[in-house]
C-alpha cells in the first residue's frame, strides 16, 4: 500500500518570552506512519500536544526536528509549486465548525468554490458535483441546501458541510482534528459514522484527534490504529482492538478506567485508579525521564532518569515503558 | 426521605430578535431528600433554563411566564429579593455552568469567600472566615495553603471547579444545584470530579441536582435521570431502570447512541436528523420528526407526561390509553 503521510523523529519546541528563552517541548521524538486506506486516532487530554501532531502533519506547521514526508517525499524540501500539487490531497478538517465556514457563503458556493478552483469545472457538471460531494456526507436533499446558510445548520450539520469542502479536491487523506467535540451528544456517533464510511467507501486515509476514548474506541476497534500521546509522546500504539482490550501502558489504563461508563451497576462498583498528581508539569528539551513519572503509581528509579522508547511487546501493538519493555535489564 | 424541591409546569422563555425561544415548556418534577438527580439533554435543549428559572437567574432577556417552584412548601418564584436571599446559599446553593469563567480574575480566592460570607450577613472574623474556607477546600482535596492566596488564573480547570463547590459549600447548603460539572474538563479531572461529588454526597447529606449532557456522567453520579429534549421532559426515572428499559424512543436513540468505552461497538447506531430550533418547535410532540414510531397523533398532540405502573414517567403516546 501507498504510503501517504510519514512523521519521522519529530520534535517541536515553542520558545517564548521576550528573548524566546524559555522553551517548552511540545512533541518529543514522534514517530509514525499513515498509509492509503488507513484509519489513525490520536488520544489524549488537552495541551498533551495532539493538536500540533495533526496540524504538523497536515503542513501547517513545521516541526522543530525532523522531517514530514508525504506520499514519499520531504516536504520541508519542496518548492511551493511542488507543495500546491499535493496540498489538495492532505486536507485539514477544523475543530470548530461554528468558525470554519464563511457565514456569509452559501452552502452551495462554500462547496462550489474550492471545487472550481480544485477541478476546473462549472455549470452544470458544477452543480452535479456538488450535489453528489453533499450527498456523500449526508446533508440530503442537497438541492434544499444550496441557498441556505451556515447558519441554518447544526454543528453536526455544519461539521458534515466543513467534509464536503475537504473533499472537493479528492483528497487521499483527511486530518480531522477533535472534529466531534463542538458536536450534540446525539449527532457525534454520526459524524463518527461519516469518517468510517468515507474511508470503507472512497479507501480515503482518516487521521483523527480525540479526547474522547470512546469515540476512539468505536472509530477503530475494527480496523485502524489508535496513538496514545501524553507529554508530547506517544506512550502506547497499536492496532484499536489490542489496546482497547490489553492497555499496557500505566495512563492508556487510568485514561480507559476513568472515561464514563453508561451503565450505573458498573460505573457504581468500579473502582478508579487515583493518580499521584492530576497537574501536568511543562516538559522541556532538557527535561529528563518518562513525562508520565510524575503521576504514575509504578515508577520506578530508571523512570526519572531516562525516557523509554516506544518497543514492541506484541504484533502492532507498541508500548514505552521501562516496566514493560527491556525485562532483561532489572528495574 | 420526603420531597425537597417541587417543580410545576415551569414555562421560561427567551426573547430575541427572532422571536421567542420556548427553552422550557412546562417542566415538571419532584426531588427526594438527599438523592442526586441528573437533568440531561443536549446544548439548546433548555436544560440550564430550568436550574436558571428554579434559582431565579434567568439572562436579561429570560422570561418566566409561569410555574411554581416549591422548596419545603414555599414556592422560590413568588418570594420577594430579601426572602429569596436567605433561602440561597444558605439552603440552596448553585454552581454555575462555565467554571473556568465564573471566578473573578481579580479577586483572590479568599476573597471570593469572604464577599459571599458578607452578601449573605453573616458576621465572621478573618480567622473564623480562614478556618471555614479551609475546611470547605479540604473536603474537595484542596490544600488550602496553597489555594486561598492564589488568583484564579494560577489554578488549574479541575481546581477551578473544585473551588467553586467549596464556595457553595460554605454556608452548609442543603441543596447543592450544579451545571455542567464537568464539561470543559479533561477525561482525567472529569472522573475525579465526579468521585469528589460521590464523596461529598455521601458525607454531607446533601441533595445534589445536576445538569449534564453526558448521560454517561448521570450513569455514575445519579439516582434519578430525567432527560430533556427541545424544553420539555420526556423521561424521567431511576437510573437503573432507564439504563435497563429506556421507554421514550429519544432516550433509547440517546442510549444506542453513546460511545461509551464499554459498549458494543457494533450496536452503536446514531440518531437520524438534528435537534430542532425552539424558535419554531415542531407541531405536536416536538420529538416526532426524528422519531421511527411516529404516528398521526405525535404530528398534532403534545403528550402529556403520564406516570406508569411502576413509577416511570415518560411522554410519548406510544405509552398510556392503552397503548404500549
Amino acid at each position: 500500500m501507498q504510503q501517504v503521510i510519514k512523521v519521522s523523529h519529530v520534535s517541536k519546541v515553542f520558545s517564548r518570552g521576550y528573548f524566546k528563552k524559555h522553551h517548552k517541548l511540545v512533541l518529543d521524538d514522534i514517530d509514525l506512519e499513515v498509509s492509503e486506506g488507513d484509519r489513525l486516532v490520536i488520544v489524549g487530554e488537552s495541551g498533551m500536544g495532539k493538536t500540533t501532531l495533526a496540524r504538523i502533519m497536515a503542513a501547517l506547521e513545521s516541526p522543530s526536528q525532523g522531517k514530514v514526508l508525504w506520499f514519499g517525499e520531504n516536504i520541508s524540501s519542496m518548492n511551493k509549486g511542488e507543495k500546491k500539487l499535493l496540498r489538495g490531497k492532505v486536507q485539514y478538517v477544523h475543530q470548530d465548525p461554528y468558525s470554519s465556514l464563511h457565514p456569509a457563503k452559501t452552502i452551495f458556493r462554500t462547496v462550489a468554490d474550492p471545487l472550481k478552483n480544485a477541478q476546473k469545472i462549472k455549470g452544470k457538471e458544477l452543480r452535479q458535483k456538488v450535489k453528489e460531494l453533499m450527498e456523500k456526507v449526508g446533508l440530503t436533499p442537497a438541492e434544499y441546501f444550496f441557498n441556505k446558510y451556515p447558519h441554518h445548520l447544526s454543528g453536526g450539520g455544519r461539521q458534515r458541510l466543513a467534509i464536503a469542502r475537504a473533499l472537493t479536491t479528492d483528497p487521499r487523506v483527511i486530518i480531522a482534528d477533535e472534529p466531534i467535540s463542538m458536536i450534540d451528544m446525539s449527532l457525534r456517533a454520526a459524524i463518527i459514522k461519516l469518517f468510517k464510511d468515507l474511508n470503507d467507501l472512497y479507501n480515503i486515509a482518516v487521521v483523527l484527534v480525540l479526547h474522547d476514548i470512546g469515540a476512539a474506541k468505536y472509530f477503530t476497534y475494527e480496523k485502524g490504529e489508535v496513538a496514545i500521546i501524553y507529554g508530547g509522546k506517544i506512550v502506547e500504539m497499536g492496532e484499536g482492538a489490542k489496546v482497547f482490550d490489553n492497555p499496557l501502558h500505566p495512563y492508556t489504563k487510568v485514561l480507559i478506567s476513568s472515561s464514563p461508563i453508561a451503565d450505573p451497576q458498573i460505573a457504581r462498583n468500579r473502582v478508579v485508579e487515583q493518580l499521584r498528581s492530576y497537574e501536568v508539569p511543562e516538559r522541556t528539551p532538557q527535561s529528563k525521564g518518562c513525562p508520565f513519572v510524575h503521576a504514575c503509581n509504578y515508577y520506578v528509579e530508571r523512570c526519572m532518569e531516562q525516557n523509554p522508547c516506544l518497543e514492541a511487546v506484541e504484533d502492532n501493538h507498541w508500548v514505552a515503558c521501562h516496566l514493560l519493555v527491556n525485562k532483561d535489564v532489572d528495574i | 426521605m420526603g420531597l425537597i424541591i417541587k417543580v410545576e409546569n415551569l414555562k421560561a422563555v427567551y426573547l430575541v430578535r427572532e422571536g421567542t425561544i420556548k427553552a422550557a415548556d412546562g417542566i415538571s418534577f419532584d426531588v427526594e431528600e438527599n438523592s442526586v438527580t441528573a437533568i440531561v439533554g443536549e446544548s439548546a435543549s433548555g436544560k440550564s433554563t430550568i436550574i436558571e428559572a428554579m434559582t431565579r437567574t434567568l439572562p436579561l432577556n429570560g422570561r418566566l411566564l409561569e410555574g411554581r417552584v416549591l422548596y419545603r412548601q414555599k414556592d422560590l418564584l413568588a418570594l420577594n429579593k430579601e426572602e429569596l436571599r436567605k433561602i440561597k446559599w444558605k439552603q440552596i446553593a448553585l454552581v454555575p455552568q462555565a467554571a473556568q469563567q465564573s471566578l473573578n480574575p481579580t479577586m483572590r480566592v479568599i476573597d471570593h469567600f469572604k464577599d459571599t460570607v458578607e452578601a449573605h450577613g453573616i458576621n465572621w472574623s478573618r480567622q473564623e472566615l480562614i478556618q471555614h474556607a479551609s475546611e470547605k477546600l479540604k473536603m474537595v482535596r484542596l490544600n488550602p495553603e496553597a489555594v486561598l492566596y492564589a488568583y484564579p488564573l494560577q489554578l488549574s480547570g479541575g481546581m477551578k471547579q473544585r473551588v467553586l463547590i467549596a464556595l457553595a459549600l460554605l454556608l452548609e447548603p442543603e441543596v447543592l444545584i450544579l451545571d455542567e460539572p464537568t464539561s470543559a474538563l479533561d477525561v482525567l479531572t472529569q472522573s475525579y470530579i465526579i468521585q469528589l461529588l460521590k464523596e461529598l454526597k455521601k458525607s454531607l447529606n446533601i441533595t445534589l441536582i445536576f445538569v449534564t449532557h453526558d448521560i454517561a456522567v448521570a450513569a455514575e453520579l445519579a439516582d434519578k435521570i430525567a432527560v430533556i429534549y427541545a424544553g420539555n421532559i420526556v423521561e424521567y426515572n431511576s437510573v437503573f431502570e432507564i439504563f435497563k428499559n429506556p421507554l421514550h424512543p429519544y432516550t433509547k436513540g440517546l442510549m444506542s447512541s453513546i460511545m461509551a468505552i464499554n459498549a458494543d461497538m457494533s450496536k452503536i447506531k446514531p440518531i437520524p436528523g438534528d435537534p430542532p430550533s425552539l424558535l419554531t418547535p415542531p407541531s405536536g410532540c416536538r420529538f416526532h420528526p426524528r422519531c421511527e414510531h411516529v404516528m398521526e397523533i405525535c404530528k398534532k398532540e403534545k403528550p402529556p407526561l403520564l406516570t406508569l405502573e411502576d413509577g416511570a414517567q415518560v411522554a410519548c403516546h406510544l405509552y398510556g390509553q392503552g397503548g404500549r
